[in-house]
């Protein structure tokens, strides 16, 4: 593949904004959105798009979330390609129409703005809206910076409608830090994403409802169709791991940025510690790294960006031969008192081996995730690899 | 040790420490003035008010200041008109 | 790299100031981050906005500290005892204020002082004081020049109100009276 550089539009935009234009360049049939701060300003931006004549999508205005899900699920079913946005509360309220969505393996593409779930009411970044959801099929992928929305929406389409996989995805960024934050981003140029998503042209063609052709979709299933079903829905996900490191490499070598596909290894060659997040927080981590790094520490960052499927296999390979590791997590695993993305990295226990294994808990309600947090990270893990005694979960802003 | 500072459980708050705590009455662009002579004493203003901010004086009512954000409830729906709202300086 | 933050009150443009100072730092090839940390999201609640500048990309997503520079849009909010929480020594700040010339803190090295609101009232015909006191950060700081803030500003305005809010920004950067402290 001839390596080119292909021509971007720069702008200083919000991590919402970056959404939007990036959903325009994929050329949407049905777009159905309803806002919750912090997304508001996708639903704006998109709305303002179809009223310049910049973007040929049927609109639907609902009355809520829920409606949102079922409209778009519903017009994807039909053959469309479809968005919606939302955030915490709005998740929520979309639970059981997600289910069907990913029941009926439609390759439905939204946006969730990670906001603190209800029970608490807080109007604040987090990740327990993801993490909520991460049982019910849909694929989810978590993003650091505003140019990684604009490329990982993108990559959503290419991933969600590839023939091998047909499964709803969520790309999910952090509310306040990313979606109100402003950078300067290349934006790709709408020819170039035509191209880009033209394989997916080339591949045999889903079924869809059609006149004509007596299909059902959704349809009931009992007993053995069922677990069929449920065996074969897994089968996909797990097919979507290396399918995601494939399109991020073939994204890569399209458009100039490449991730490093289900998980981002920074620094780990020769890391002696490593440090595990996700999201926004992977950014100002990755300075930490970088500071420790000068004065001899050998520690290294791995950022989950797939997020379900669970990336087992590379996560495995980077974390083995470590003498201590942490998972920081902006959420919390309800029922195992510790962090979720933890509690599923100590699953790859028998594989990667008996080494310390931390959970730190931090950044909950807009909680700000400082350098001086990671840097105390960073001395537990160290701390605990060193053979001092350490505890399995740390509330970092609660601890003195 | 972990600094637990929350006196509750569950998220729930003191309405009589915590109702009119923060001062946002600097947040305010116009205030409400109340005509002693028009007011008839119902008390639909302190019902409608949103943080509970109106002061019952015995014969009329009057904004707390300290936290009145300057809504216009109030005025809106005072039956006898006794309440307008003027700019702040 | 430098770390500037905005204080103001919803409704006067304290996160728009802090993009298009952003905006005009891309426009001279810089890196930058910029966002807003809201207690309520209201007309009139006190409001703060960060924007980082740097020569290579930024990567920490948090809140600024320590800022080398504050921008004080409401002059009310002087009276909060925090506001100059962690302002680096040398530091800057830019005011909208008709009378500020007191040290209000040991770090504090440089203010430029405006009566960004007089200006606006002038120029736009409303108190948004954003763009005016961007032209005195110019001018104060001198990290950035006037030219790129006001080719940036044409990214958030058009017509009429740009042409406002053109002239509101020049009388800042000439106008704003800057004093110094050792």
């Amino acid at each position: 593949m001839v390596k080119q550089m292909r021509k971007h539009e720069t702008r200083v935009i919000t991590g919402n904004a970056c959404a939007a234009y990036a959903v325009r360049l994929c050329r949407p049939d049905v777009v159905a959105l309803y806002p919750i701060t912090p997304q508001s300003e996708v639903v704006e931006q998109l709305t303002r798009f179809k009223a310049d004549g910049l973007l040929d999508a049927e609109m639907i205005e609902v009355e809520g979330e829920n409606s949102a899900m079922n409209a778009v699920t519903a017009a994807c079913v039909a053959g469309g390609r479809v968005f919606t946005a939302t955030a915490s509360y709005g998740l929520a309220f979309m639970y059981d129409a997600m289910m069907q969505t990913a029941g009926f393996r439609a390759p439905v593409v939204m946006v969730n703005v990670n906001r603190e779930i209800p029970g608490i009411h807080a109007v604040s970044a987090g990740q327990q809206d993801l993490i909520s959801v991460r049982d019910i099929g849909w694929l989810q992928i978590i993003v650091e910076d505003d140019q990684e929305i604009i490329d990982a929406i993108i990559q959503a389409y290419r991933l969600a409608e590839d023939y091998e996989i047909q499964l709803p995805v969520m790309i999910n960024y952090d509310g306040y830090y990313l979606s109100f934050s402003a950078e300067a981003v290349k934006i790709p140029m709408i020819e170039d994403v035509d191209e880009y998503l033209s394989i997916l042209k080339k591949q045999p063609q889903r079924l869809k409802l059609e006149p004509g052709k007596s299909m059902g979709a959704g349809s009931h299933g009992l007993l053995q169709t069922y677990t069929e079903l449920r065996y074969k829905h897994m089968a996909a996900m797990e097919r979507a791991k290396a399918k995601f490191d494939a399109i991020d490499k073939e994204y890569g070598d399209f458009f100039g940025r490449y991730y490093g596909g289900q998980i981002e290894e920074y620094r780990t060659d020769d890391a002696e510690i490593i440090l595990v997040t996700s999201g926004s927080a992977t950014g100002t981590a990755k300075t930490v790294v970088d500071a420790v790094r000068e004065n001899g520490q050998k520690v290294g960052l791995v950022k989950i960006r797939m997020y379900r499927p669970f990336p087992r296999e590379r996560l495995t390979k980077v974390l083995q031969g470590r003498k201590a590791i942490g998972v920081l997590d902006r959420s919390v695993g309800f029922g195992w008192n510790c962090g979720p993305m933890y509690q599923e990295i100590r699953a790859l226990t028998p594989e990667i081996g008996k080494v310390p294994l931390m959970s730190f808990i931090d950044g909950l309600a807009n909680m700000d995730i400082t350098i001086p947090n990671i840097e105390r990270m960073i001395r537990d893990i160290q701390a605990a690899a060193e053979g001092k005694p350490y505890q399995e979960t740390t509330w970092v802003s609660l601890e003195e | 040790m972990k600094k637990l500072t929350y006196p509750y459980e569950s998220c729930w708050s003191n309405a009589d420490e915590l109702l009119l705590y923060l001062e946002t009455g600097t947040w305010r662009t116009s205030r409400p003035k109340v005509d002693k002579e028009k007011c008839n004493y119902c008390g639909l203003c302190a019902l409608y008010c949103p943080p509970q901010c109106m002061i019952d004086k015995g014969d009329h009512f009057e904004p707390n200041l300290e936290f009145c954000k300057g809504c216009g409830i109030c005025a809106r729906e005072c039956p006898r008109k006794a309440i307008t709202m003027v700019r702040e300086e | 790299m430098k770390e500037i933050r905005i204080h103001g009150r919803g409704g006067q443009g304290a996160v728009t100031a802090a993009r298009m100072l952003a905006s005009a730092f891309v426009i001279e090839g810089k890196y930058v981050a910029s966002f807003p940390m809201y207690g309520f999201e209201r007309r009139g609640a006190p409001v703060q906005a960060f924007t980082r500048v740097d020569d290579k990309p930024i990567r920490e997503k948090t809140q600024v500290y320590n800022p080398d520079c504050m921008v004080v849009i409401d002059p009310t909010l002087l009276k909060l005892p925090t506001l100059f929480a962690g302002l680096k020594p040398g530091g800057i700040l830019i005011v909208n204020s008709s009378n500020f010339n007191t040290q209000a803190d040991k770090n504090l090295q440089i203010a430029g002082v405006v009566d960004a609101t007089k200006i606006a009232v002038e120029e736009i015909g409303r108190d948004i004081p954003n763009t005016c006191l961007l032209g005195a950060f110019a001018a104060t700081t001198q990290w950035v020049s006037l030219d790129s803030i006001i080719k940036c500003l044409s990214e958030y305005l058009s017509g009429d109100m740009l042409q406002r809010n053109i002239r509101s920004c020049e009388r800042g950067y000439r106008e704003v009276k800057i004093l110094r402290w050792q």
